[in-house]
């Protein structure tokens, strides 16, 4: 394979939407690049301006997190003009690989490591469950390309949701329990008062979105009942 | 004798019937929209609009079924989401066929009308959609028994965006053709926010942004241009991103809004890249129409379900998860 800034390709590991992930040969051991592919649907200038402020962006929360106690990938190297971090290689699944019941002895530690972020000042922005490694019993977090500082309930509630929603979506028999693992876990780092009022804004955003019945009272809020014909 | 379903539409500004057979061929779409001169839909004036227009387009739909020696199976209407004064109109015409004719009432969620139309054209049974109108913005896909909204605006819809921003420029409803005309013309990219949060979007920032360069004294043909680049170049981001975690091979472009060649030529490139297929929604059934609404209400009929007159109630609020689609038989 090619080389990337430098060092020898050994594979690709992923490609996602915005970002292609590569293994590479870092001196004889193993490191993973992540480069921020041009779109060509974006226009040149406003494509960059995006690549290299989420690459700066990505670096600087994942040191952040590491701040505070949130388990992240070591940050090794970072180009701003190449859109490209270079960081140590987590050995692990990824948390969207799992099954229902690994999701749910997980879900603990995933409320906790977001409390951690949250409370070091900061939100992953993209909080869904292809962004964490499990590896062994550690979870890691990774892609912080949407990740921004902060201490506003909003924010944190963003996040919140974005992985409820999505472990609904993925492990909807098992989504009970891995929700009362998750806010047991995140209250109990976050503290109840700051916790409570994170979780009472998540369901305020399920409202938010278009047509939500339960939004307006004087709505007729009865299922459609079919007849039988 | 063949058997046809009437679909009819009255959600918002557009007053349409669409007839449809069985199997879901479409044979008949004809429909009349509220225009401005200046300013934007008000409910009751667009419902004064669909009451006014209704008797024509429905005796003429009904002489193509008699015309055209095709028997009445059943009639469906959009009872929401939508303008309660407008969606009532609908209902209204709908309810009188129903016990007119003596045949079934099926009741159809509108936005699932986009969705499936939209599927009809599409190359694979399940692509990704982005369905795009002046009311609403939403990543979907089926999954289990109905569809699922992945990533949606967290404040205005994108044709909503637009029409506000064409009629600030001094255009009536709707505007944002012209304003999409001004952008082609453009070329010279305006910093405006680009807010992308997770997998939704956001709207209002970039209008007040825009509003403000106007203000300012930008040119339109530069606001244009940065406005829709900037928000098409944002919902192309949200639709790979449900493609990267989906691993769906389509995606497909649906409202009134997939009328914009620009939006269509960056999910086209993104697609390619990706190596999968892009569908864009026929213009005639892109925005509001009759024929989506008979299309979907011929799928229902055939899964056997209807609505007793006394409880069809409009809906104003009716999302697209709460509505059951036993017509897909789907593994994921």
């Amino acid at each position: 394979m090619d080389k990337i800034l430098g060092l020898r390709a050994i594979c690709r590991l992923f490609l996602g939407a915005e970002a292609a992930v590569y293994l590479v040969d870092f001196f004889g051991g193993k490191a993973v690049m992540k480069l921020r592919l041009a779109k060509t649907y974006r226009v040149p200038e406003l494509d960059h301006k995006i690549r290299s402020l989420r690459t700066v962006n990505e670096a600087r929360a994942m040191w952040r997190a590491t701040q505070s106690g949130v388990k992240v990938p070591a940050l090794l190297a970072v180009s701003r003009k190449g859109a490209a971090i270079l960081m140590a290689y987590v050995d692990g699944v990824k948390l969207s690989n799992v099954t229902g019941d690994v999701a749910e002895q997980t879900s603990q530690l995933v409320g906790e490591s977001i409390a951690k972020l949250h409370l070091g000042g900061a939100v992953h922005g993209d909080s869904v469950p292809t962004n964490m490694i499990l590896s062994g019993r550690e979870l890691f977090l990774i892609d912080f390309g949407l990740s921004e500082s902060g201490y506003s309930v909003e924010q944190r509630a963003v996040d919140v949701n974005l992985f409820l929603r999505f472990a609904k979506l993925a492990w909807e028999t098992s989504y009970s329990k891995i929700e009362a693992g998750f806010r047991d876990a995140y209250l109990g780092e976050m503290g109840n008062t700051d916790g409570s009022r994170v979780m009472q804004r998540v369901s305020e955003i399920r409202l938010r979105g278009r047509y939500v019945p339960e939004r307006k009272l004087h709505d007729n809020n009865t299922e459609v009942t079919y007849v039988e014909s | 004798m063949e058997r046809v379903v009437l679909g009819i539409e009255s959600t918002a500004h557009t007053y349409g019937v669409g007839i449809c057979t069985l199997d879901g061929q479409i044979l008949f779409n004809e429909k009349s929209s509220l225009t401005t001169e200046q300013g934007g839909i008000h409910p009751r004036e667009a419902a004064r609009h669909h009451a006014s227009y209704a008797p024509d387009i429905l005796h003429k739909a009904r002489k193509f079924i008699t015309d055209s020696g095709y028997e009445f199976a059943g009639v469906s209407v959009a009872l929401g989401p939508g303008l309660g004064p407008c969606l009532r109109v609908g209902a209204v015409s709908a309810r009188a066929l129903s016990l007119s004719e003596r045949i079934p009432l099926i009741p159809v969620n509108h936005s699932i009308g986009h969705l499936e139309v939209a599927r009809k054209f599409s190359k694979t049974p399940d692509p990704v959609f982005l369905f795009v109108s002046g009311g609403n913005t939403a990543v979907v896909m089926h999954s289990g028994d109905r569809y699922h909204v992945l990533g949606e605006t967290h404040d205005m819809a994108i044709g909503n965006m637009l029409d506000v921003l064409a009629r600030e420029m001094g255009f009536g409803f709707p505007g944002s053709p012209r304003l999409l005309g001004l952008a082609e013309r453009g070329g010279r990219l305006l910093d405006l926010p680009y807010s992308v949060n997770g997998q939704d979007v956001s709207f209002t920032g970039m209008l007040t942004a825009a509003k403000r360069l106007l203000r300012q004294g930008a040119d339109p043909v530069d606001v244009a241009y940065s406005v829709t680049e900037t928000a098409f170049s944002m919902l192309t981001e949200v639709v790979e991103r449900a493609v990267a975690l989906s691993g769906r091979k389509e995606v497909s472009l649906t409202g009134g809004v997939a009328r914009a060649s620009n939006l269509a030529d960056k999910l086209g490139n993104m697609c390619n890249e990706r190596g999968i297929e892009f569908t864009v929604v026929p213009a005639e059934y892109a925005g509001d129409n009759g024929a989506m609404i008979s299309l979907v209400g011929s799928l229902l009929f055939g899964c056997g379900r209807s609505v007793k007159v006394e409880s069809s109630l409009v809906k104003p609020r009716w999302r697209i998860e709460d509505v059951e689609v036993p017509w897909i038989k789907s593994s994921v």
